[in-house]
């Protein structure tokens, strides 16, 4: 199956029976003010604008190595959920990324989405959904491996469940503490081929971008779309320029450093 | 007509004695603790010896040495006023030496050999700690950075890799920044191990960050070994 097959999909023509989408759009006066609360990409890495000559070589050199960071594609099911979905898996492959697949910790969409979505079936905004990753941080999935390792796991889909005293400080172990926004073609290919992980929003879903890949000479922004591994490029989707360019993309520059990351310490 | 005191009579033969013959031929001076030393004077053949503290004039205890030939002493340090008596002199006559022996300045104990102590045993995986700001990484840097990651992530029981930023809340990450040396470009990176007594961590290597992943993959070898 080729990866063009794939590119520019509309989600809501696409969408499969046992998925479901989630991505509302904003009012503007509230999108505007969500915007306004992360700075621009451009801003905060004022030289980090990468030519265009160099996209191909270098997004070819590095796409096997940052697609193997997606330890698993996850999948919302048949709920809203895709923002806090697209959250979480962005989370966790931004800290394969920098603590290795050792430290993996599969963490939970739904965990995300129960904070920002007013309902199961309700949708969620996508600057909730980055947001709520800086300001506390998505749950551990109750998996056997993170219920040895952490007090309070989120179990799967259950959108009901009630959380218990303390759960934040479990959170914020896997918070975003350094976030920006891109917009454009250059911007959005810069951050993807330096590794960059971040959220978008279009016809009515939401994707994490996760790098930045070519169709013949054709930039494709590659995302991990949470219908499982079963859809698309064994889980994966891509748009074309056209498409990422218009959009805009939470991208995430740092996570927390936890304390279980087998960091040697040294003396002060 | 008074007597004659002991000092009198040893002027009275230290005046006389100028007239004498030199037969005394040497004379020496050896430390023997921090403050005293042992004086030494020989002559051609075996005679009398009588020696004398100065300024006290006071007698000093002296063992002949060499059949007579010679005489040895300790004392503080100081002047000496030896006398050798020639023999066969119908009128001891006495060669007179003054001989000084000096101060022995305290002597240090010896430095005990220079003996290698032993790197702390260090156990677990090697970890290579990146500091690195994101904002501020170029496109060859990125690069480096993935490769590396995914030569540890194949190598998960041997080798961790961690980035952070330098501005991270993080006690443990600023125990690594605060060792960056002044003005040096990040990224910066570390290569260290747990001490196998849980005491910490060794610090193997630090540097710039290679232009290439195998550059650092060889210096964790190295290191590591």
């Amino acid at each position: 199956m080729s990866l063009s097959q794939w590119i520019d999909l509309d989600f809501e023509a696409v969408v499969p029976d046992d998925h479901g989408l989630g991505c509302n759009m904003q009012p503007e006066s509230e999108l505007l003010r969500a915007f306004d609360s992360l700075p621009w990409y451009d801003e905060v890495c004022a030289d980090e604008m990468v030519p265009r000559s160099q996209w191909r070589d270098l997004a070819l050199a590095i796409r096997a190595d940052l697609r193997a960071t997606i330890a698993e594609i996850f999948s919302q099911g048949r709920t809203s959920a895709c923002v806090g979905f697209g959250t979480a898996q962005a989370v966790e492959t931004h800290g394969n990324r920098v603590y290795g697949r050792k430290n993996r910790v599969a963490l939970s969409g739904m965990s995300v989405y129960d904070q920002i979505g007013s309902t199961l079936m309700s949708g969620a905004y996508i600057p909730d959904g980055m947001a709520f990753a800086q300001e506390i941080g998505p749950l551990p999935l109750d998996t056997p491996e993170n219920r040895r390792r952490y007090p309070v796991c989120f179990p799967g889909l259950d959108y009901r469940w009630s959380r218990p005293t303390g759960w934040k400080d479990t959170a914020r172990l896997f918070r975003v503490t350094r976030a920006a926004k891109a917009q454009g073609v250059e911007m959005i290919a810069s951050a993807l081929l330096k590794r960059r992980t971040g959220i978008v929003g279009r016809s009515r879903h939401c994707v994490p971008y996760v790098y930045l890949d070519f169709a013949g000479n054709s930039p494709v922004a590659a995302y991990a779309n949470s219908w499982s591994a079963d859809w698309g490029d064994a889980g994966f989707g891509y748009d074309s320029e056209r498409v990422f360019g218009s959009l805009v993309m939470y991208v995430i520059l740092e996570v927390a450093p936890r304390p279980d990351l087998g960091l040697p310490q040294l003396a002060a | 007509m008074r007597p004659l005191g002991p000092l009198a009579f040893l002027a009275a033969v230290l005046l006389t004695a100028a007239a004498g013959g030199q037969t005394l031929k040497a004379s020496k001076e050896f430390p023997s603790s921090p403050d005293r030393a042992v004086g030494v004077v020989i002559a051609d053949k075996a005679g009398g010896w009588l020696v004398f503290a100065s300024p006290s004039m006071l007698p000093v205890t002296a063992e002949p040495i060499n059949q007579g030939a010679g005489i040895v002493w300790e004392g503080p340090a100081g002047a000496y006023l030896v006398l050798y008596f020639p023999p066969g002199q119908k009128y001891p006559q006495p060669e007179v030496t003054v001989k000084t022996l000096g101060v022995v300045a305290p002597v240090d104990p010896p430095k005990p050999p220079d003996v290698p102590i032993p790197p702390p045993q260090t156990t677990g995986p090697v970890a290579v700690v990146i500091i690195r700001d994101a904002a501020d990484l170029t496109v060859d840097e990125a690069e480096v950075l993935s490769k590396l990651r995914t030569w540890s992530d194949s190598r998960q029981a041997e080798v961790t890799h961690l980035e952070f930023s330098p501005a991270a809340e993080d006690a443990r990450v600023q125990a690594y920044v605060a060792k960056i040396p002044a003005g040096k470009p990040l990224p910066w990176v570390f290569i260290s191990r747990a001490k196998a007594d849980g005491s910490g961590a060794v610090l193997l290597w630090n540097g710039p960050l290679a232009k290439s992943a195998a550059e650092i993959e060889a210096k964790v070898a190295e290191v590591s070994k």
